[in-house]
């Protein structure tokens, strides 16, 4: 699965522990997300998409491997 | 739904009491050695291995300073990591006995094989924890 969350964090200028924060989960979680080593629940995505307010589809897509 | 309150951890300051613990353990292992006190053998090793047990149970059970679903996939990763050695190597502890002394015997007990598989929890935690992060 691939996510655009790191371009989304860039462009709302954002630090992971910042964005961490807002979501309630570490900061090793969201650079395990944004190296796509860690799939999120549906929750944490809800959440994230949120926060970018963009739908779950324009933050995560899946990759030929899922 | 919230998967880091589905699992029921103790607070993060029983961490402390874990250490604490672990610490007398060591400390009381050596007070044969330093001939301060006299024990009976058995009685102080079922004491000892108690003390790392509990200590390694509560390390085990307690949340990380920043719990949530990921290290809480990692915790189960790891525990059933650590279920599988320890069914493994219940299994073919024996057959290497056979292989080095001859007998299909199981030398190590229970206390031991529980050691056994929380030193592989941690481990593996640990190294998924920093692996990933």
């Amino acid at each position: 699965m691939r996510n655009r969350i790191k371009i989304e964090r860039a462009i709302k200028d954002l630090t992971q522990e910042s964005l961490a924060k807002q979501v309630g989960v570490s900061r090793q979680t969201i650079n395990s997300i944004e190296k796509n080593r860690y799939a999120p629940s549906t929750v944490l995505a809800l959440k994230l998409s949120n926060v970018f307010e963009k739908s779950v589809n324009e933050l995560f897509e899946l990759d030929e491997t899922d | 739904m919230n998967p880091s309150k589905d699992l029921k951890l103790l607070p993060h300051h029983f961490r402390k009491y874990a250490f604490s613990l672990l610490v007398a353990t060591v400390l009381f292992s050596m007070l044969p050695l330093l001939k301060l006190v006299s024990i009976d053998k058995n009685i102080g090793f079922l004491i000892i291995k108690s003390g790392f047990l509990t200590a390694f149970l509560l390390l085990a059970l307690t949340k990380e300073k920043m719990e949530d679903e990921r290290t809480i996939r990692l915790r189960v990763l790891s525990f059933s990591g650590a279920f599988i050695m320890g069914v493994v190597s219940g299994i073919t502890e024996p057959l290497i006995n056979l292989l080095i002394d001859g007998s299909f015997i199981s030398t190590r007990g229970t206390m031991e094989l529980l050691i056994s598989m929380f030193v592989f929890y941690f481990i593996t935690y640990y190294i998924l924890k920093y692996k990933n992060s």
